[in-house]
Order: structure tokens, then C-alpha cells, then sequence
């Protein structure tokens, strides 16, 4: 018997309907627009008063944390090595989670990128930690 | 808590049906996901609650195309750019069969954290499914 299956994956991108230089509304984005960012992932978008095309900026991108893959010995230090692996997913994906609000409650003030990019994203337990700590403060 | 994606049972029979030539529709529509959004098989399009709010309501994707992630064409790559037309509370997205109105959910995504868009935002996504062997 065969192990075949379906992996879902995802990525989501949110960007603020203002101009960034006259804070006019850019316009509902047009099919030449659409056919630009699935070539660059830059969506830009006509902005009415300024005559331009123009990027909206940037408030927080998503995107889905890789769980730990399943056990394949029942040996003690398998069993250590998946707790820690676990515990690494728990930790980033709750780094994420407060970023994502951080971000989105903080939309029109400056912060630093990271938070709105999620990159560098925490690889370590310890990583993961001290960036939830970091955030925590700011907050 | 973490950002969560699953295939769902509905997508399953569907996806079996395509394959088998019975009457079935192939991936075709996005909606964004409100007031609660749970990623595990068992979801349904009818279990979910779909917005209605202008620009994240029920829609056709702008592309749905296959493309390689291990081997050439083993993954469906949907992507929508979703454009708010009010102010309106997300929490996940769909993907759906190509129907007027459609009845079968092929995945689920649900979002970290609530997501609270304004008039004019985008929400850009890319959904992939990809078929391998093992998981």
C-alpha cells in the first residue's frame, strides 16, 4: 500500500489601498495589473491623482509555519528530537501569530519590517523565545 | 493558534470523481472566510461561513493553473487577488468547485490571526495543493 497524498501550501499578502506619496485611494487593480504580480509578486495599482501606477504599502504578509513530520522510531532520543521539533513549531507559529496582530494594529505607524515580513523568521526554540519576548515588549 | 491548511473530505470525492470521468467540477472559485475558520478535512463548503462583504465574497480565481513544486504539473496553484470594498474581518480563505454556485470545498486556510481589512486593501493569495507520495 502506498502512502500518496495532498500537501496544502499557501502565502497571503496584505496591502493598503492609500497611495504612498498622496494617500489618494489607488484604484481596484485592473487585469493588466493582476497579470504583473502573478509575474513580479508586485501588485501596483493606478493611483487617479498622481496619474502613476503605485505599489500600496506593505502591511503584513502570511504565510503557513512547516509542522514536524511523524515519528519514525520509538527510540528515546526519536521521541526527545520530535518534542523539540514540535515545541520549535509551537513557538514560531505563536511568533508569528502575535506579529501578524502586531502588525495589522499597528498599520500606519513605522515599524520594523520584520514584523510586517515575517523574515528573518525565528528558526530555534530559543530563536522563537526571545523574538516572542521582543514583541511582547513593544506591545 | 498557527496559521493552518488542510485538503478537505468534499475535495477528496471530487478530485476521485475528475479522475474517474463522472460528472464532478474542477477548481475554480476563492472566498474569504469569517467569524470562525477550523483547517481539517472535515470541513464542507456548507460548514463554512463565507463573507459576503464587497470584494472578498465569493469569486473565480484569477488563475488556476498547475505547476511543478517536486515533479512537473503534481501541484495546483490557485492565486486571487482579493480587493476590499469595505471594511470587513477575515480569518481564512477557500477554495472552491468552478460552478455558479458551488458546493464542494477543495481546501481550507486559516489565518493566524484575525485579519481586519479597510476599504480598498488587498489581500493577495496563493494556494497550492500538491499530489506526492507520502506526506
Amino acid at each position: 500500500m502506498s502512502q500518496a497524498g495532498i500537501i496544502v501550501k499557501w502565502g497571503a499578502e496584505i496591502r493598503d489601498g492609500h497611495c504612498p506619496d498622496c494617500n489618494a485611494f489607488l484604484d481596484v487593480p485592473t487585469a493588466e495589473d493582476k497579470a504583473e504580480w502573478r509575474e513580479t509578486k508586485l501588485l501596483k495599482r493606478m493611483c487617479s491623482q498622481c496619474g502613476e501606477r503605485k505599489l500600496g504599502k506593505l502591511v503584513v504578509r502570511l504565510g503557513a509555519v512547516e509542522p514536524p513530520g511523524g515519528i519514525d522510531c520509538v527510540r528515546f532520543s526519536c521521541l526527545w528530537k520530535y518534542l523539540l521539533k514540535s515545541l520549535r513549531y509551537v513557538l514560531v507559529s505563536l511568533y508569528h501569530k502575535h506579529r501578524i496582530a502586531y502588525a495589522m494594529s499597528h498599520r500606519d505607524k513605522d515599524i520594523p519590517i520584520r514584523y510586517r515580513t515575517g523574515e528573518p523568521s525565528p528558526d530555534s526554540i530559543w530563536e522563537a523565545v526571545k523574538a516572542i519576548l521582543r514583541l511582547k515588549v513593544r506591545r | 493558534m498557527a496559521q493552518t491548511q488542510s485538503p478537505t473530505k468534499e475535495g477528496y470525492a471530487e478530485i476521485a470523481k475528475l479522475v474517474a470521468g463522472e460528472a464532478a467540477n474542477e477548481v475554480g472559485k476563492v472566498c474569504c472566510i469569517k467569524t470562525a475558520c477550523v483547517a481539517d478535512e472535515t470541513q464542507t463548503y456548507a460548514g463554512v461561513t463565507k463573507c459576503t462583504e464587497s470584494g472578498v465574497s465569493m469569486v473565480a480565481a484569477d488563475t488556476v493553473v498547475t505547476s511543478q513544486t517536486t515533479n512537473p504539473n503534481d501541484t495546483v496553484e490557485v492565486d486571487h487577488v482579493f480587493t476590499a470594498g469595505e471594511t470587513v474581518t477575515v480569518k481564512g480563505f477557500g477554495v472552491f468547485n468552478n460552478i455558479a454556485t458551488p458546493d464542494v470545498l477543495f481546501m481550507i486556510c486559516c489565518f493566524a490571526s484575525d485579519i481586519p481589512l479597510e476599504n480598498t486593501d488587498t489581500l493577495t493569495i496563493e494556494g497550492k495543493m500538491q499530489f506526492k507520495l507520502g506526506s
